[in-house]
């Protein structure tokens, strides 16, 4: 029976599924923006339309007030009689505050939900990916992704995306009212309108040639500052601390001229817009100004009264500002972008890995079989004609057979192929040849102790339980005495919340492998996998380990990739990678 | 956070006062173009009917019209000016900014700083700079500006109705203060909450992926999720807390804008009734409201974030006052002994078994093997000062000097250390050789380089001693990155040098000629040499003392 077939027939069935999700991501960022849109539509479009109705609220204020203004100052009557408009214009003005909190409201869930879909889907894709990549990339570039990114995208859906939409619907809407009161002040409005993306777009170009001319001077002056922190312990040890304070300050000012130079420009496009809404306020102030006294006849001047003329003035300024508010926001919309794109780009990554790989056996998330289980069970594991590597290397792996109780020590240069070996019984590389069997035949997790011990800057207790989620206090109390380490770590007097600092700080080596250790004896599995567990240990710690590595080889088959002629002593068979030959496929 | 305000004001002096003038100059342009066409059209309206009513009227229209052109035209050109000038006043503060946190960061004492090698942590020191902006641009600049423009607008319709002016701002101003005091009090907690929140979740998720190899083989890692998802739950809700916070303090202040509007309204278009006031100035009031309005209505965004800067602010305050450490001021003239003692070091496993100790002088040469991981570079360490020494690790110098005792200046001055790790500064190729070297001329870079066998390479570059390397420049192997890190050191003069792994990356042949080149800087100083194994090019010296630390 065998259990883990060739990987690469595996892979093949997978291919399917595994590929919907890679076709769904192989897209730009935009288009990956849109994806996540479209699962929100609904509160986005309800803030949208919640800013419209706002939009309308506020000209029927304005209609309003400037009807009971035209009533009062040109009727000479008195405002008691307006009772009713004074009411109306009060309800759209509380009216156009509530719909304006409704407004962000529905665009903030919306945001937070899509960011709360993009970190689900990039944690799916990591659960899924062979840690072998990932480890390609470094995790604190993981994290600011997962973190920063995600956060600054959130302007974009909660800003600049109800704002698109607003920024045509409700200059429209002015756009009408003022084309009923006078035609040509709507004129002069269209007019300005498309000139000012004209203009934008114009100087915005313009900012970018000065930007790409500068681009490599500014790159250098801004990493700069961080470069100097990061050397900075060499820097005072070569004596240099001062100068280098006068070559950030230098620096720092440099920068400074090279940024405004581009600034200047790029502040144009927004120059260019308050430009236009003020010329545009202007020169309809003046126009109806001289209509109303009577100095222009010509066009639909005569038509004019107050009340037209005070409202087209009010509203003419609400016409830009909706386009000033996208400008505000233009920036969410870059940022936005360029996370998705690096988005894009990992977990397209991710995705091809994932695709090579045949997927992990044991569903994530079920408990580890209990080793009492397996206490009656042999297990048995076997090598056919196993070919592994990566294309420039394939190392043929003899036929082997190992039954539980049995250990197998895997000796050889480094890059002889050791760690790939268990990478390969680890599933996270696939097999490039044969087949690897074991038996019986069930979707068995196997635990794996990499050359680099990993310690979580948490308890001893969140440290254990992460591997071994069905251990008891009991039973880590006695299987940190079983290693030494309840002692040493001073655990008796704090306990399991004994808190291990971080990147396993105060801990030595040996004590760091000793805990690793802990959790694999609280949840042994079938077999086990080891990559160098007693390099770099002092005489106490490595006793300890060797120890437990006879407590599991009675009831788990061992495989340890080492040099330690110790271990190699105590295996049961021995498989030299320096004398196999690199096989060809 | 009075740290930072504290610090703008200093550094900026008068550019943070004519900043806010030209911003109050803008927004005072743009609530003017306001009022004054309200009360252009409605004085021509009323005019004109009664020039068409036949009465005789003296109305000049033309100086209201320029008056208008004046304001559109200062508006835009104050918006611009106030942008141009506040960012670059930004930018000033970002230097001082970075000045102060690198002159606080290079007082930490040294064996504190090796967390700086760690990009994760760079990137949080930039964001956390970053989020200092808003000192500047949300909460000193726009709240003065209102406050001024509340002011000059006050004096301004004092003019026309003395009583209802004086209230209006009264009334204006308690509303800038309250949106402003109540902002911070319902979201500051909030704010910090989440930035802390997110900085939780970013450990654990590195740790998450860190731990890839153990969670996936045991089929684990969904599980292991649970915290980061439980941390980002509490993250969304408070950050959902603090959204609606901000939002019903925006809607509490939009509502009072508007009743206000609503009562000014009601107030001016009565009292034109009542002949108080003509009707021109009744609408001047409205738009004088609207205008502000506008201008207050951005205060609850712009305090929001205040949670958020602070937690940031404290951080980076812990960074910039750790200048009070004291130096050890016991002064070195000259180095001409080291004894070392170390035992049970936790990253030297063979000192637990027996104490390591040996004694440099008269220009030894000290030859220390072991694997990696057999302590090494922490023996290293410890000599450079990087690793603190305690009783059981003990350096004494001359005989008698703890080094922990010795003033660190004096320290790196008499010794120079070649670390495992190539250290490329972002500069040019002159730069990272003459680094922290007062006068140098180019014949003797040129010198050290024919020594390290650089003098071909570099000559071929097209900028010579000027051709830039490291990040955004041309990237240099991993031996030459090792030479040009060499050559750095033969350029000094120490009494001390060690040289950890000196030849990494570079084949034997090589190494030993380099080693012949060097010989007579070798000779003159003290030296201890930590390699892998026995290095083949030391054949040539006969005096080395060899130490092992691999246990047999």
């Amino acid at each position: 029976m065998p259990a883990i077939n060739n990987k690469k027939t595996q892979a093949h069935i997978n291919t399917e599924p595994k590929n919907a999700p890679v076709n769904e991501h192989a897209f730009t960022g935009a288009q990956f923006l849109k994806q996540y849109i479209k699962q929100e539509r609904m509160p986005l479009r309800l803030a949208v339309l919640a800013g419209s109705l706002s939009t309308v609220l506020m000209i029927t204020q304005w209609v309003c007030f400037v009807l009971i203004a035209q009533k009062t100052i040109i009727n000479e009557q008195p405002i008691t009689d307006h009772i009713t408009l004074l009411i109306v214009l009060i309800g759209c003005l509380i009216g156009k505050s509530l719909l304006t909190r409704v407004q962000t409201s529905f665009s903030q869930k919306a945001s937070l939900n899509i960011r709360q879909n993009i970190r689900n889907t990039m944690l799916a894709q990591w659960r899924s990916s062979s840690p072998v990549y990932l480890k390609n990339t470094s995790t604190g570039a993981f994290a600011s992704q997962f973190i920063e990114e995600i956060e600054a995208m959130d302007g974009y859906f909660s800003r600049y995306w109800p704002q698109q939409a607003l920024a045509i619907i409700s200059p429209l809407l002015i756009l009408i009212v003022i084309a009923m009161l006078n035609w040509l002040c709507a004129i002069v409005l269209i007019m300005s309108a498309p000139l000012i993306p004209l203009f934008m777009i114009l100087v915005g170009m313009g900012a970018e040639r000065l930007n790409q001319k500068y681009s490599t001077i500014r790159q250098r002056l801004a990493g700069h500052f961080l470069d100097r922190v990061s050397n900075l312990s060499n820097i005072i040890r070569l004596g240099a601390r001062q100068s280098v304070f006068e070559e950030v300050k230098d620096n720092s000012d440099r920068y400074r001229n090279v940024v405004m130079k581009t600034l200047k420009l790029a502040f144009l496009s927004s120059t260019v817009l308050e430009f236009f809404t003020s010329v545009a306020i202007a020169t309809l102030a003046i126009y109806i100004g001289f209509s109303l006294y009577g100095a222009i006849t010509w066009g639909p001047a005569d038509s004019l009264t107050l009340f037209s003329g005070l409202t087209i003035l009010i509203l003419a300024p609400e016409f830009f500002q909706p386009l000033r508010n996208l400008s505000q926001f233009y920036h969410d919309r870059a940022s936005a972008l360029g996370a998705a794109n690096n988005l894009v780009e990992s977990l397209v990554i991710d995705s091809n890995i994932s695709n090579t790989i045949a997927p992990l056996t044991a569903p994530y998330g079920r408990p580890p079989i209990s080793s009492t289980e397996h206490q009656d069970s042999t297990v048995h594991l076997q090598f056919s004609n196993l070919m592994i590597g990566y294309e420039k290397q394939l190392i043929q792996i003899p036929n082997l057979e190992l039954k539980t109780g049995e250990l197998l020590v895997i000796t050889g240069d480094s890059g002889s192929g050791k760690t790939t070996l268990l990478n390969t019984l680890a599933k996270f590389i696939p097999a490039v040849q044969g087949e690897i069997h074991i038996t019986p035949a069930s979707g068995n997790p196997i635990a794996y102790l990499p050359q680099r011990t990993w310690i979580k800057n948490d308890t001893v207790y969140e440290n254990l339980i992460a591997l071994a989620p069905n251990a008891s206090n009991t039973d880590m109390m006695h299987a940190l005495d079983k290693m030494g380490l309840s002692e040493e770590l001073d655990i008796n007097h704090q306990g399991l919340d004994t808190i291990i600092g971080e990147h396993g700080k105060g801990l030595s080596g040996g004590q760091m492998q000793r805990l690793a250790f802990t959790r694999v004896l609280l949840n042994p599995t079938p077999i086990i996998l080891f990559d160098e567990p007693t390099a770099q240990l002092d005489l106490k710690s490595k006793r300890y380990i060797v120890d437990a590595l006879k407590t599991l080889k009675s009831t788990c088959i061992l495989v340890i990739a080492s040099h330690d002629p110790l271990l190699v002593k105590m295996s049961d068979t021995h498989l030299n990678l320096n004398s196999v030959q690199q096989g060809k496929r | 956070m009075k740290y930072w305000f504290d610090l703008i004001i200093r550094s900026l002096g008068s550019r943070l006062y004519i900043g806010i003038f030209l911003a109050f100059i803008s927004a005072l342009s743009g609530v003017a173009l306001l009022m004054l066409s309200g009360w252009f059209i409605t004085a021509t309206a009323i005019t004109g009917i009664a020039v068409s009513a036949g009465v005789i009227v003296l109305f000049d229209m033309y100086m209201p019209g320029s008056g208008i052109r004046f304001f559109a035209l200062s508006r835009t050109v104050g918006r611009y000016a106030e942008r141009i000038y506040n960012h670059d006043s930004i930018l000033r503060l970002i230097s001082v900014y970075r000045l102060t946190l690198f002159k606080g960061l290079s007082t930490l004492p040294i064996n504190q700083l090796r967390a700086t090698n760690d990009s994760e942590w760079l990137g949080k020191l930039t964001a956390d700079l970053d989020a200092l902006d808003s000192v500047l641009l949300s909460y000193i600049i726009p709240p003065i500006v209102a406050g001024l423009l509340v002011i000059t607008l006050t004096f301004f319709m004092s003019f026309f109705w003395f009583d209802l002016a004086i209230l209006l701002g009264a009334f204006l101003l308690l509303c800038v203060v309250c949106s402003i005091r109540f902002t911070i009090l319902k979201t500051k907690q909030y704010g910090m909450l989440t930035a802390g929140l997110l900085n939780e979740c970013r450990a654990h998720i590195i740790e998450h992926l860190q731990g890839g190899f153990e969670l996936q083989s045991m089929g684990l890692m969904q599980q292991h999720e649970n915290k980061i998802s439980t941390r980002l739950k509490t993250f969304y809700n408070i950050q959902q807390t603090l959204n609606s916070n901000i939002a019903n303090i925006q809607l509490f202040l939009d509502l009072i804008l508007a009743v206000t509007m609503a009562v000014i309204i009601y107030i001016g278009l009565h009292a034109v009734n009542a002949n108080l006031i003509e009707g021109p100035i009744a609408i001047m009031l409205v738009m004088l409201i609207l205008g502000v309005s506008e201008v207050l209505q951005n205060t609850p965004t712009q305090f929001g974030t205040w949670g958020r800067t602070r937690y940031c602010a404290n951080r980076l305050a812990d960074l910039t006052h750790a200048s009070n450490i004291q130096e050890h001021t016991t002064t070195l003239d000259s180095l001409n002994k080291i004894d070392v003692n170390i035992r049970q070091n936790p990253r030297v496993p063979i000192s637990h078994d027996k104490t390591i100790s040996f004694t440099l002088s008269d220009k030894q040469l000290l030859n220390i093997q072991g694997r990696s991981g057999s302590g090494k570079s922490t023996i290293a360490k410890l000599l450079i000062g990087t690793e603190s020494t305690n009783q059981n690790n003990a350096i004494t110098v001359n005989a008698d000097i703890p080094l922990n005792l010795i003033n660190s200046d004096d320290w790196y001055s008499a010794v120079c250390y070649l670390e495992q790790d190539n250290t490329i500064l972002a500069g040019t190729l002159g730069y990272n050789l003459a680094l922290g070297i007062q006068t140098i001329s180019e014949q003797e870079i040129w010198s050290v380089l024919k020594m390290v066998e650089l003098f071909d390479w570099a000559n071929a570059l097209p900028e010579g001693l000027n051709a830039w390397l490291g990040e955004g420049g041309g990237k240099v192997s991993g031996g030459q990155a090792r030479r040009i890190g060499l050559a750095r050191l033969l350029l000094r003069n120490p009494e001390l040098a060690i040289l950890d792994e000196p030849f990494n990356g570079i084949d034997d042949q090589m190494a030993t000629r380099i080693w012949h080149n060097i010989l007579p800087w070798v000779n003159a100083r003290m030296l201890v040499l930590l390699t892998h194994e026995q290095p083949n090019y030391l054949n040539t010296v006969n005096e080395a003392i060899e130490a092992c630390l691999d246990s047999v």
